[in-house]
């Protein structure tokens, strides 16, 4: 299944937008469900979503076991584990993994290489403006 | 969402999503129109609810920023 990238508003005077790599996925949890637009990140570890979604499903995250999260920066975002079910819109198949959730304005969802990229081979066609995704085959 | 019309171009949210950096929004499925925004998802759930049409929340970042995930 193909989908398209988004372009987003950029600051940078010499482009007015930049493209991301982003599909819609579907979050189930004891109370609900979100749906949205999750970055898909080769270079994350694990998936990682904003408290605020937790909040939406209702998980009960905070007696979860603490991740810390970091990058290029090297600032240390802790964030609580979780096992969720995940779905991409369009997809008839749910998958279970385990996902981080923490409380940083930076972060809205994030699909990353353990559980995710596991799951689905996913061909980015940048120059096309598209991603490929299909389920992994073994 | 899937591109079944065959157009490889990329979605622009360019317009619709310049007036909510730094915030959760509610875009309508088409991509055409933003019906709730806030800090919160529980607002911006509340405001797109009423409109009674189908959305998808996106996290808008930082128009300013180059970004890198959990940096």
């Amino acid at each position: 299944m193909k989908f398209r990238y988004l372009k987003f508003p950029s600051a940078d005077p010499t482009k007015k937008w930049v493209s991301r790599p982003l599909i819609p996925i579907q979050i189930q949890g004891p109370k609900g469900k979100w749906e949205g637009y999750a970055l898909i990140d080769s270079g994350a570890d694990r998936s990682l979503f904003n408290f605020e979604i937790a909040k939406i499903i209702g998980l009960d995250i905070f007696n979860k076991q603490i991740e810390y999260f970091g990058g290029i920066g090297g600032t240390r975002i802790p964030a609580y584990l979780h096992p969720i079910r995940l779905q991409i819109l369009g997809f008839s198949e749910v998958i279970e993994t385990r996902a981080g959730f923490a409380d940083s304005p930076g972060i809205g969802a994030i699909l990353g290489q353990e559980g995710f990229f596991d799951a689905y081979r996913i061909k980015f066609e940048r120059d096309r403006g598209v991603i490929e995704i299909n389920p992994a085959t073994y | 969402m899937e591109n079944k019309d065959q157009n490889l171009e990329p979605i622009d949210l360019t317009q619709e999503l310049k007036a909510y950096e730094n915030q959760w929004v509610a875009l309508s499925r088409d991509h055409k129109r933003v019906l709730g925004a806030g800090k919160t998802l529980k607002e911006v759930k509340e405001k797109a609810d009423k409109t009674g049409e189908k959305y998808l929340f996106l996290r808008v970042l930082p128009f300013d920023l180059s970004y890198v995930p959990a940096s």
